[in-house]
């Protein structure tokens, strides 16, 4: 094999082992190697497992020769972010709180993935209990941007994004509230799926907001995700929650062609205040996209800000409950900056919260009728690219809290709808960074996100380049 | 508000509070106290899950 095998997509290193191609060890290996050279500059992984992953890649090449072909993800190195359950290891949740926390279930999508036959090779870095946009994190450092290590990754799955973008994993889990999927996946530039409020079960997810907490993936490619999300999705007993709607074959969802579908572009809101380089993605993006057949309307969509504050109001009272225990007992071992976004929570009456909840099914229904007669809506996922470490860190800098407003502002509202939005590689800046644009699709709808960007990322190579080591 | 929520913080504490919290507010002012009497309870799953043709 000519290609470092830790540089292939999923699907590619799935199909590459399963064939024996290559082995688990080879692949294996090939990412631990990978680790070891970037580790010490992006500081993606909270725990690497270098001597228990080959030794599960051993076990998967013994099991293939025999025969035994576990599922769709034999002997494919995996990891996560440190919030999803695994019985037997510490979940640090990125905090100081569950440091030494050891897990005694595993979650739902943990598990099919593990079922599926993949490995765990470590665990990837987060915000403190998901609970930030940028990436960092007091406890256990920021997580850094291979594009360009004075940059966020944004947050809160910042290891997944940094970890996939510099091929440390073939795909990571990561977990999307108010953007924590979609910002990662726009900052490193990767591709990354938020999906609908109860697509993929929660059991065994850290909480953060029960009404608003998505599973999701972060990968290189749509077709990659698509894979991930037809092993996770779907009923689950642990889960009630959990939707019993049918789970679709996603993959084939991607060899779709776009042509004929109808594309949204927002008249505001999600065009406004946009940097000089996103606006130049997002027409470039829209033009590949009539190229490949779609046809290009524009969607006057409800006021944005509403849905922006309702989401605020919701996750703030949602996440406040979850920790108000640990915020009585223990607030001395929070980050300052994730006390003070739990704080919030405290002075939301309850009337306010529930007229936000109560609020849900019209905003979601005046959204769709305002989306009627288009397949899905495009936007920036963020008004800019990533920011510098020292400009964010709201310890540091005087501008940071307006820099966190600004980037969170084109994703919560898809939260409070429960949409699912495909976070996908679109474009660079001059400076090197990447540029992603979110599609936003109907409930339920992952499929039709999945074709849109796999035919996208046919027709570009934004999500094949991959970052130099300096 | 926080003495209420069983998780007293200082003044200071409070006045940021106000200051972070208070643009959530203002963005969701326009639709607080214009919601029906009898909306449906499950209206967002509802909404959901409903059949739509493009």
């Amino acid at each position: 094999m000519s290609t470092e095998p830790a540089l292939m997509s999923l699907v590619a290193v799935a199909k590459a082992i399963a064939s024996k191609e290559v082995s688990s060890r080879e692949v294996t290996r090939s990412c631990l190697h990978r680790i070891a050279e970037w580790q010490p500059r992006l500081n993606a992984f909270m725990a690497i497992e270098a001597e228990a992953a080959l030794k599960a890649a051993d076990e998967a090449d013994a099991s293939l020769a025999k025969g035994n072909n576990r599922g769709p993800l034999h002997g494919v190195p995996l990891a996560h972010k440190d919030m999803y359950y695994d019985a037997g290891k510490v979940v640090t949740c990125g905090s100081l709180i569950r440091r030494d926390f050891v897990a005694t279930t595993t979650s739902t999508a943990l598990q099919r993935l593990k079922d599926a036959g993949s490995i765990r090779h470590g665990s990837l870095q987060m915000v403190e209990f998901a609970f930030g946009p940028t990436g960092h994190n007091v406890h256990y450092g920021a997580v850094r941007n291979p594009w360009n290590v004075d940059h966020i990754t944004g947050g809160s799955s910042s290891g997944s994004g940094s970890a996939v973008a510099a091929r440390l994993t073939f795909a990571a889990l990561g977990s999307d509230t108010g953007g924590s999927i979609r910002m990662p996946a726009h900052f490193c530039g990767v591709t990354g799926l938020k999906t609908t409020v109860g697509r993929v079960s929660r059991a065994g997810a850290m909480p953060l907001s029960q009404s608003l907490d998505t599973v999701g993936p972060l990968a290189q490619s749509a077709e990659d995700c698509a894979l991930l999300l037809g092993l996770m999705a779907g009923a689950d007993p642990e889960d009630l929650t959990a939707s019993t709607l049918p789970v679709p074959d996603y993959v084939a969802a991607t060899k779709s062609s776009i042509k004929g579908l109808r594309i949204g572009v927002p008249t505001a809101f999600y065009v406004d205040d946009l940097d000089a380089e996103v606006a130049r993605v997002l027409d470039e993006t829209i033009a590949t996209l009539k190229q490949e057949g779609a046809e290009i309307v524009s969607v006057e969509l409800p006021d944005q800000r509403q849905l922006q504050g309702a989401c605020q109001l919701v996750l703030a009272v949602e996440a406040a409950a979850f920790h108000k225990r640990w915020m009585i007992e223990r607030p001395q071992d929070y980050g300052p900056q994730v006390l003070m976004r739990l704080q919030n929570g405290l002075a939301i009456p309850a009337v306010s919260y529930l007229e936000a909840m109560r609020w849900r099914g019209p905003a979601l229904a005046a959204y769709l009728a305002a989306v009627a007669g288009t397949d899905a809506v495009i936007a920036p996922v963020a008004p800019m690219p990533a920011a510098t470490i020292v400009e964010s860190d709201v310890g540091n800098s005087l501008n940071a809290e307006a820099v966190i407003q600004r980037i969170t502002r084109f994703t919560r509202p898809i939260n409070y709808l429960g949409l699912p939005a495909l976070s996908i590689p679109s474009g660079f800046t001059k400076t090197g960074l990447p540029v992603g644009l979110q599609l936003i699709g109907r409930s339920f709808d992952e499929a039709m996100l999945l074709r849109i960007g796999a035919a996208f990322q046919r027709a570009t190579d934004y999500h094949q380049r991959v970052p130099k080591a300096a | 508000m926080t003495d209420v929520a069983g998780v007293p913080q200082t003044a200071e504490v409070a006045e940021r509070i106000a200051n972070s919290i208070g643009p959530a507010f203002e963005g969701f002012a326009p639709v607080a106290g214009t919601l029906p009497f009898d909306l449906e309870p499950a209206s967002f799953l509802l909404v959901q899950t409903a059949k739509v043709s493009t």
